[in-house]
């Protein structure tokens, strides 16, 4: 391996953990393990299967049409249904961008002891000054690797000496434990699809792909991203599901707080575990910010055919620029309001969870346009994947509100 | 041109560059004229005036009225439109023969954007 390859290889792996572990990771994965224990880890198993298939079509559509996947939603599925589309994604990622946003902030309260919304203002101030003063890849590179004190979380189950038989059973298990029920269960289902499967990964992963001027000859190197990034940011989810399950779910406690995802890093491995926790969870919720900030607007360029992007001057890309500047100070807003950042994320990937099959049924159909693909067209494992993930996407969306109802969002 | 081009593929819905590959916006509509009994494409329309007049309803109409209030006061009423003899290419993006600096009348909310906000901030760069 060339050391440029190397660099590379490192540089859109560790963006993949950025976009993987993000507020509605570190949220559900800690509420799941409090209340479920493992049941669920096959989710994050499902969940990584399918986000690396559909985000390696529309990887595969940027590299061969130079052109993002949404970008090409519009002229091959008309504006009406592309508009569909934006508002609900827009919607969305709009919320996750203010829950993000609260997550950067959350961890500056859990380093200082002062009020997260102190911090607010403070955290979107700096992500306007990294994005207006660091190029794309050294931004990613940098919360890339800081994201990887994540890894702190593995370690501490291994410190915590776990009964792994225990372990095993609850995760051979998918029912709810004693004294929950299936209504819960599966509506926890739903919010770990939604947190996990995002739809923000694949716009960002193919915008990026565009951006960075990938070919066709990179193919090799935009599916080493997807194998290693996507399944190492499956491990994380499922450490800190596991972290949670040891130290909260014989004792009953529920997770209402950012803090208490921390928690366990810091009984099992004291001041410089918690710190590291705290140092991850920064740098993936800023990540995260990034990604779902971009994301947004990347949308709305695309679908009007905007200049975007971070790789010309920012004055040559005015509309996007003024468009996502605009939703930072919405978000930072919104935040501001003392709105619950933990419901609003809960919310945010029950509607994301929804939207599932109407984004991705689209990026199938481009990837099988052999006139377009050419020599990159869809491949029957491809295909088989990826329709087996929107069946079950399907599925997902069809019980996504009315278990968001029933259960009170997952109260009962 | 003999060869069969569908208009609905080759131009409607597509994204629009100019002569240096800069986007300047999709084409949202076209504008055709009738003469001794074909149909020719005159004219491409560009901005959320024409999207909207196209969707119709009543978020068409909402979008189009927006855009409508958004244009510069100096541009003539109606949605911007581009004579289809600037066009050089259809494949892969619909390319331009001119520079987006000479097209005056198109994404007025971009070079009013750029003019009064945007090149503003330190380190913004220039729009042109």
């Amino acid at each position: 391996m060339k050391p440029s390859t190397l660099f590379a290889f490192t540089l859109g792996t560790l963006s993949a953990i950025g976009g993987f572990i993000d507020i509605g990771d570190l949220v559900a994965d800690a509420q799941v393990g409090a209340r479920f224990g493992l049941r669920l880890a096959w989710v994050t198993v499902v969940s990584v299967i399918g986000i690396m298939c559909f985000a390696e079509m529309s990887g595969r559509i940027a590299l061969k049409t130079q052109r993002p996947a949404f970008g090409l939603a519009r002229s091959r599925i008309g504006p009406r249904y592309a508009l569909a589309g934006l508002v609900g994604a827009f919607l969305v990622t709009a919320l996750l961008v203010m829950a993000e946003l609260s997550g950067v902030a959350l961890a500056l309260e859990l380093a200082s002891g002062f009020h997260y919304l102190l911090w607010v203002p403070v955290a979107a101030a700096f992500v306007v000054v990294v994005v207006w003063t660091l190029p794309f890849k050294l931004m990613h590179r940098i919360y890339g690797v800081l994201g990887l004190a994540m890894l702190v979380y593995v370690v501490a189950i291994w410190k915590l000496d776990p009964d792994w038989s225990t372990m095993w059973r609850s995760t051979a298990t998918p029912a709810p434990v004693p004294g929950e029920t299936w209504g819960a269960y599966l509506f926890f289902v739903v919010v770990l699809i939604g947190a996990q499967m995002t739809p923000y990964e694949m716009f960002f992963f193919s915008s990026g792909a565009v951006e960075s001027r990938w070919r066709p000859k990179d193919l090799a190197e935009m599916r080493i991203n997807v194998i290693v990034g996507f399944p190492l940011g499956g491990l994380l989810a499922i450490a800190i599901q596991a972290a949670a399950f040891l130290v909260f779910f014989d004792l009953g406690v529920q997770v209402d707080h950012i803090s208490q995802t921390a928690l366990p890093v810091a009984l099992a491995l004291g001041q410089v575990g918690f710190l590291l926790a705290i140092v991850g969870i920064f740098a993936a919720t800023f990540g995260a910010t990034l990604e779902t900030l971009f994301a947004t607007g990347y949308e709305i360029a695309q679908y009007f055919g905007w200049s975007y992007g971070k790789v010309q001057p920012p004055a040559r890309a005015a509309r996007f620029t003024t468009a996502t500047l605009a939703l930072l100070l919405i978000s930072a807003a919104l935040a501001l309001t003392t709105l619950d950042p933990i419901t609003v994320t809960i919310v945010a990937v029950v509607f994301s969870a929804a939207l599932l099959p109407f984004l991705f049924v689209p990026v199938l159909l481009t990837a099988n346009d052999r006139e377009l693909m050419g020599e990159l067209v869809n491949g029957r494992l491809a295909n088989a994947v990826g329709s087996l993930t929107i069946l079950f996407s399907v599925a997902v969306a069809l019980a996504a509100f009315p278990l968001l109802v029933l259960t009170r969002a997952g109260v009962s | 041109m003999n060869e069969h081009v569908s208009a609905r593929i080759a131009l409607l819905d597509n994204q629009l560059v100019d002569a240096d590959r800069r986007p300047i916006g999709r084409i949202d509509d076209v504008e055709l004229s009738l003469e001794n009994g074909t149909l020719r494409v005159d004219s491409i329309l560009i901005g959320a005036q024409a999207l909207g007049e196209r969707l119709g309803g009543t978020i068409g109409r909402g979008m189009a009225a927006v855009a409508a209030r958004l244009r510069p006061r100096t541009d003539p009423p109606g949605p911007a439109r581009i004579d289809v003899a600037l066009i050089e290419e259809f494949e892969p993006l619909v390319r331009l023969n001119v520079p987006f600096r000479e097209l005056r009348e198109v994404a007025g909310l971009e070079r009013w954007l750029a003019r009064h906000a945007i090149e503003r901030l330190p380190g913004a760069g220039r729009a042109d």
